[in-house]
């Protein structure tokens, strides 16, 4: 290396800028280029120029001291808008409990009824008089739900179906339901029927094992079932695979959907006025990819279309965010 | 019963040297931690004060990494943390108290860059050394009000390029790299370099004539 190389690297090293990355210690590149004794003799100068700097500003603070409370500016604005976001992730002791344990609340489901979740086809009994059940929530609501003790309608049987735990405790329901009342219409089929109505046949083995999973009492369609072959074979996987996670969302988003809205609104309201200040007020300032992706999606909440556009193909441009960016695109733009 | 006031002696006598001689010094020593109750509340001017008089002892602490570390980019670091985790700091019977806690926050980082570089590790009692002078009471000294006054002077002095590239370099308080500072002022990345080594010389040499050494080289 040559000596007039070297004395430019070591100028460079002295220098208070360090780049942006991942790692916390933001080396100069120029560092590693310089020997043992160049690097020694850059700390020399560093410290004879932090003190020309500091010497030479108004309020006494060199360049090192300048880069790192502009750092800590930075973090400070990041922090005004993160709380909100935290804070909306608090989620209450009720919701949490069924949010984030389905299966638990299943299981307590199992104990208090008295007879197994596994036998309805999404893990999840429902109880026949929930009024509140948005229509997207009431079209994937199962019709074969299982009468309790207090539904007044006796399921009579249409089917035959096979026997297994499921029937012998549907059998002993209906033996207990008084004989004066009349079906409902819609309860005019017993359950195994209409499941039958809504299950394509199995037609390969993986997917008569994958059936026998949701249900365990096989049942061979009746004569009156129509159109089973609507549903493709992936969306039976998947339903049966996804079916208690989603039964239990839409459990607790029927009635927390419309605030959660307004909450992400709330935050998205306020981290986008923070990163529009902080533009405002420094030209060269640039969020993070990841930033740039959550500010694509805010405005999306937000409804502006335009601006979700611009900031998700800003973070489609890394590579860490382009995926995420990259979908949300699409979504944007279906 | 009020008790006799403490003899501290007179002029002429020998004793009476020492002691003012010892109550010079310690005017001279800071003690930073009065502006700990500003950082701890979030006050980013009582940490740009703090920083102002503890980036040189920190620095100081730092040169036996000086080989190993980039003792910019851990001192950078350091002082982060510091502002991260200065409101669970509680002072002392000591002065300093935030000093010493920096202080060992810039060691254990450039300990561990070390160990992350996979390279020797270093004597690590210079800093030692330090925590234990500053525990005792020595702290850093405050900034000589003289030099700001020749360095502003020499300054003036200089040479219009080499001047522009000091001056570009200052104003951009680590922002920004020398590849961009120099794209600036129309220059490629070497002639800003030569240009600002050039201010460099001629300012230490003019401190030099004016009887103001920097520590370091010039």
């Amino acid at each position: 290396m040559e000596q007039e190389e070297r004395d430019a690297l070591i100028e460079e090293v002295a220098s208070a800028w360090r780049p942006e990355s991942a790692n916390p210690i933001q080396m100069h590149p120029a560092w590693q280029r310089l020997d043992e004794a160049g690097r020694i003799e850059a700390f020399e100068l560093a410290q004879d120029l932090r003190q020309i700097e500091a010497a030479l500003d108004p309020e006494g603070q060199s360049a090192t001291a300048k880069a790192v409370l502009a750092r800590v500016a930075a973090l400070e604005t990041r922090n005004v808008a993160e709380p909100a976001a935290s804070k909306a992730k608090v989620i209450s002791f009720p919701r949490r409990l069924f949010e984030s344990q389905p299966l638990a609340v299943a299981a307590v489901a199992m104990l208090a009824v008295g007879f197994g979740v596994w036998a309805s086809r999404d893990g999840v009994v429902h109880s026949p008089g929930e009024p509140d059940l948005p229509p997207a929530v009431v079209a994937d609501r199962p019709s074969d739900e299982l009468p309790l003790d207090d539904d007044p309608a006796p399921t009579p049987k249409t089917a035959q179906p096979q026997p297994g735990p499921a029937q012998d405790v549907q059998e002993r329901l209906a033996a207990r339901e008084p004989e004066t009342k009349k079906p409902r219409r819609e309860r005019s089929k017993s359950p195994a029927a209409k499941r039958s109505e809504r299950r394509p046949p199995p037609s390969t083995t993986e997917d008569k094992k994958l059936a026998e999973m949701v249900d365990p009492s096989p049942r061979q369609p009746t004569k009156g079932d129509t159109a089973p072959e609507e549903l493709p074979k992936p969306a039976l996987r998947r339903n049966a695979v996804r079916a208690p996670n989603d039964t239990a969302n839409a459990m607790t988003g029927s009635q927390t959907t419309g605030t959660a809205t307004e909450e992400e609104k709330r935050i998205c309201r306020t981290r986008v006025t923070v990163v529009e200040k902080m533009r405002r007020q420094m030209a060269d300032y640039m969020p993070s990819p990841e930033e740039q992706l959550a500010l694509g999606r805010c405005y999306i909440t937000l409804g502006d279309k335009a601006k979700a556009r611009a900031w998700l193909e800003r973070a489609a441009t890394d590579p860490k965010t382009k995926p995420s960016a990259d979908k949300a695109l699409k979504e944007l733009d279906p | 019963m009020h008790s006799p006031a403490p003899v501290i002696g007179v002029p002429g006598d020998p004793g009476f040297a020492a002691v003012l001689a010892s109550r010079c010094a310690w005017d001279r020593l800071v003690d930073l931690d009065e502006h700990l109750a500003g950082i701890a509340n979030r006050d980013e001017q009582s940490f740009a004060r703090w920083i102002t008089h503890a980036e040189p002892t920190l620095r100081a602490s730092l040169r036996g990494f000086a080989a190993q570390v980039d003792t910019e980019a851990v001192l950078q670091e350091a002082l982060l943390r510091v502002w991260q985790r200065a409101p669970g700091i509680e002072r002392d019977r000591k002065p300093n108290s935030l000093l010493r806690f920096s202080l060992r926050v810039a060691r254990n980082l450039a300990i561990s860059e070390v160990r992350r570089a996979r390279m020797k590790p270093v004597e690590t009692d210079a800093v030692e050394r330090k925590l234990n002078a500053l525990a005792g009471g020595e702290g850093p000294a405050p900034p000589d009000p003289m030099l700001r006054r020749v360095i502003a002077m020499c300054r003036e002095k200089l040479p219009p390029k080499p001047k522009r590239a000091l001056d570009v370099r200052l104003s951009s308080g680590g922002g920004q790299s020398d590849t961009e500072l120099a794209a600036t002022l129309q220059m490629t990345k070497n002639t800003f370099l030569q240009n600002f080594t050039r201010a460099r010389k001629l300012l230490g040499q003019c401190l030099a004539d004016n009887g103001v050494a920097l520590r370091g080289k010039g």
